[in-house]
């Protein structure tokens, strides 16, 4: 009951010099590629070594407009407009400006009882796994909630 | 992790950080202003906040009326206040100038004496005419070049008191702006501060024409999430001035009788 019995091992990353615009398109493939809808991307450096991790939260966050409650006010396509015009300016940011660099990160060996308690305390839904500053691997919360419910609940 | 304290100003999208103790009390805010000093003074972007935040902290108290905060803010030139309860030394929260405003402006829009409602009715004869965007506009524009370097943008900030300069290429015309939040974001990068300042620009230059009425420039402002708009004559490639929304929305107050709110803003 490790880890490595959950961990996906095909993933994909990001660089911190992508932009957000390469971030969606990331997020889509690699949604596409593990069949099941991916919210959260690794982001490693050029040798390969985690250095952050970005959600679709964080890039939300970012693009919520900072007065939220007069949009409502806005005709629809006023809204459209000005929305379109505010993501003009989100072009210039980074991948390396949003993500979240001070990420929890897991062992193959780590057990999966200890992966369930850091989870539920840390409301973290994915755990980049690392071996060696080298990342093996990514637990998803929904891999690890089916392999331990179907396996004992049957 | 020292990065990520650069990286949540810029994600949250905040004008400023609060630095607790190691008590967990507040200790002081840093603001982005303090941040663009520090990259100008060379400082690494892993400088602990203790060694470039200020204090005291301004607060108002969660029940004070918002003229108050008006007026505290206005006494002491900041557009920030944190919120304290029946525990002192607890924060419930920030209030910022800006959202004050988008209530304001909310309030208006929604009001049934509203120039946008009688206007909708056909009813428009007897509204006086509205403030343009010329009335108001600051018509000197603080500018540097894309060959400038970062250390004279922050000089230039600096010595106008402005929140964000103009960026011009080398044929004259808008090439980007640099506002403070730029320059967090460059210290974030660790771009040099002798960089030149396209290196931290952002683009498109964002302007309204000076024929605009101001209630269009604050909901530009206010919608796109700017402090400031520059102003266009005719065409975006010809920058005549500079709006802040604080101008935009002290000149507006009090235009309206009805509403005591439009007022306090002035």
């Amino acid at each position: 009951m490790h880890a490595s019995d959950v961990m996906t091992t095909r993933f994909m990353t990001m660089k911190p010099e992508n932009t957000i615009s390469e971030a969606v398109n990331r997020f889509q493939a690699a949604s596409r590629e593990q069949g099941k809808n991916v919210f959260g991307l690794m982001v490693t450096d050029d040798a390969d070594r985690l250095v952050g991790m970005l959600s679709m939260y964080d890039i939300l966050l970012f693009v919520q407009p900072r007065h939220a409650n007069i949009w409502q006010e806005l005709e629809a396509a006023e809204q459209a407009n000005a929305f379109r015009e505010m993501l003009w300016r989100v072009k210039s940011i980074r991948v390396g400006d949003l993500m979240t660099t001070d990420v929890v990160t897991i062992t193959p060996q780590t057990h999966l009882m200890a992966i369930v308690d850091i989870m539920i305390k840390r409301h973290i839904r994915r755990l980049p796994v690392v071996r060696d500053q080298e990342v093996v691997g990514i637990v998803y919360i929904s891999d690890l909630f089916y392999h331990l419910l179907k396996q004992y609940l049957g | 992790m020292p990065v990520a304290r650069t990286s949540r100003l810029i994600k949250y999208k905040a004008d400023a950080l609060l630095v607790m103790d190691s008590e967990g009390k507040p200790a002081g805010i840093v603001s982005k202003t303090d941040m663009a000093g520090a990259y100008y003074a060379g400082l690494p972007v892993d400088t602990p906040l203790e060694a470039i935040m200020v204090g005291p902290l301004h607060t108002c108290f969660i029940d004070d009326g918002l003229e108050h905060a008006l007026d505290i803010m206005r006494s002491s030139s900041i557009h920030q206040l944190f919120v304290v309860g029946a525990d002192a030394g607890r924060f419930e929260g920030l209030l910022n100038y800006g959202d004050i405003l988008g209530l304001m402006f909310q309030i208006c829009r929604s009001c049934r004496k509203s120039r946008l409602r009688e206007s909708a009715a056909g009813d428009e004869d007897h509204l006086p005419s509205e403030s343009t965007v010329s009335d108001v506009m600051t018509p000197a524009v603080i500018t540097c070049n894309v060959a400038d370097d970062l250390y004279q943008v922050i000089e230039s900030l600096s010595a106008h008191r402005m929140s964000a300069v103009l960026v011009t290429g080398q044929d004259g015309r808008p090439a980007g702006v640099i506002s403070k939040t730029n320059l967090v974001v460059a210290w974030h990068r660790d771009i040099a501060p002798d960089a030149e300042a396209a290196a931290a620009m952002s683009e498109p230059v964002v302007s309204c024409d000076q024929s605009n009425t101001i209630n269009h420039a604050m909901a530009t402002m206010l919608f796109g999430d700017m402090g400031r708009i520059f102003v266009h004559d005719g065409s975006p490639e010809m920058i005549v001035g500079v709006l802040s929304l604080s101008d935009a929305a002290s000149h507006r107050s009090g235009t309206c009788r009805a509403c005591i709110s439009s007022r306090m803003v002035a």
